[in-house]
């Protein structure tokens, strides 16, 4: 029998988990994942980001 | 009968036979549009082709499957501001960015098939898809995916994650939290199904 263990983090209230390209409030790492590359951001300026990326 | 029993029975099987005539009358030339619009079925560049209000739910009614070609951008911005609520037939969305192809599709319930391959990505495929609910995907995931504007079904969150590759990683799935918990009711229950795909990260919002 094997065991995974995914690490889970989960945002402040009013905050967004981001590392850069995906965002979240609750963020399922990969297993073997990095937490330390995901950061806190207000939602507002996650909602300021969402509205700058537009059609590429 | 009468004789304006018999003239009102005549009159009326009469109107009967032209509304079905003007029926099948539309539907033929519906079927001809469409046949020409899709090339007989060997259209693949449908950038932009839905977008807008250049159909309605009425008019758009596709014969064939909506494959994009491997070229790129031949997939991109497909339903873009649409107002359809159905896609209707599948999407083989061979292209390799299908960036934009719901982008902003406010009314979209349904998306009856989308057939990707691991090199499809995504970009900006699900922003803004709120009406989403209903998708089924073929093929394999193997680039992030973000569909956290959309109140998805459970069958649709599970079509997600069953269709992610098994050999990508660090890639991303990002689902609507509410969607997610009206699914699976707990974190804890989240947490369990999408144990069976470790190798990716998975984000709620």
């Amino acid at each position: 029998m094997k065991t995974v263990t995914r690490t889970v983090l989960i945002a402040d209230e009013g905050m967004v988990l981001t590392n850069g390209e995906n965002y979240g409030k609750v963020v399922s790492l990969e297993v073997g994942g990095d937490a330390s590359l995901w950061r806190e951001i207000s939602e507002e300026e996650h909602e300021k980001l969402i509205e700058s990326e537009g059609l590429q | 009968m009468n004789i304006t029993e018999k003239l009102t029975a005549i009159y009326e099987n009469t109107s009967k036979v032209y509304d079905m005539g003007v029926s099948a009358g539309k539907q033929a030339e519906n079927n001809s549009l469409w046949e020409q619009l899709q090339n007989g079925g060997k259209a693949t560049r449908y950038a932009w082709a839905f977008s807008y209000s250049l159909f309605s739910d009425e008019t758009y009614n596709p014969k064939y499957d909506i494959k994009c070609s491997e070229v790129a951008n031949a997939g991109q911005n497909v339903f873009y501001n649409s107002i359809l609520t159905d896609t209707k037939v599948a999407i083989h969305a061979n292209s390799l960015n299908i960036n934009g192809m719901f982008y902003w599709a406010r009314n979209l319930k349904t998306v009856r098939k989308l057939v990707v391959i691991e090199t499809t990505t995504f970009s900006t495929a699900f922003n803004e898809c709120f009406a989403l609910e209903n998708i089924t995907f073929d093929g394999v995931i193997g680039q992030d995916i973000n569909l956290r504007w959309s109140p998805l079904t459970r069958a649709s969150i599970e079509s997600v994650v069953s269709h992610v590759s098994d050999s990508a990683s660090g890639k991303t799935a990002s689902f609507k939290e509410d969607a997610v918990l009206a699914a699976f009711g707990t974190l804890d229950e989240w947490e369990a199904y999408i144990s069976s795909k470790p190798n990716w990260t998975f984000t709620l919002q």
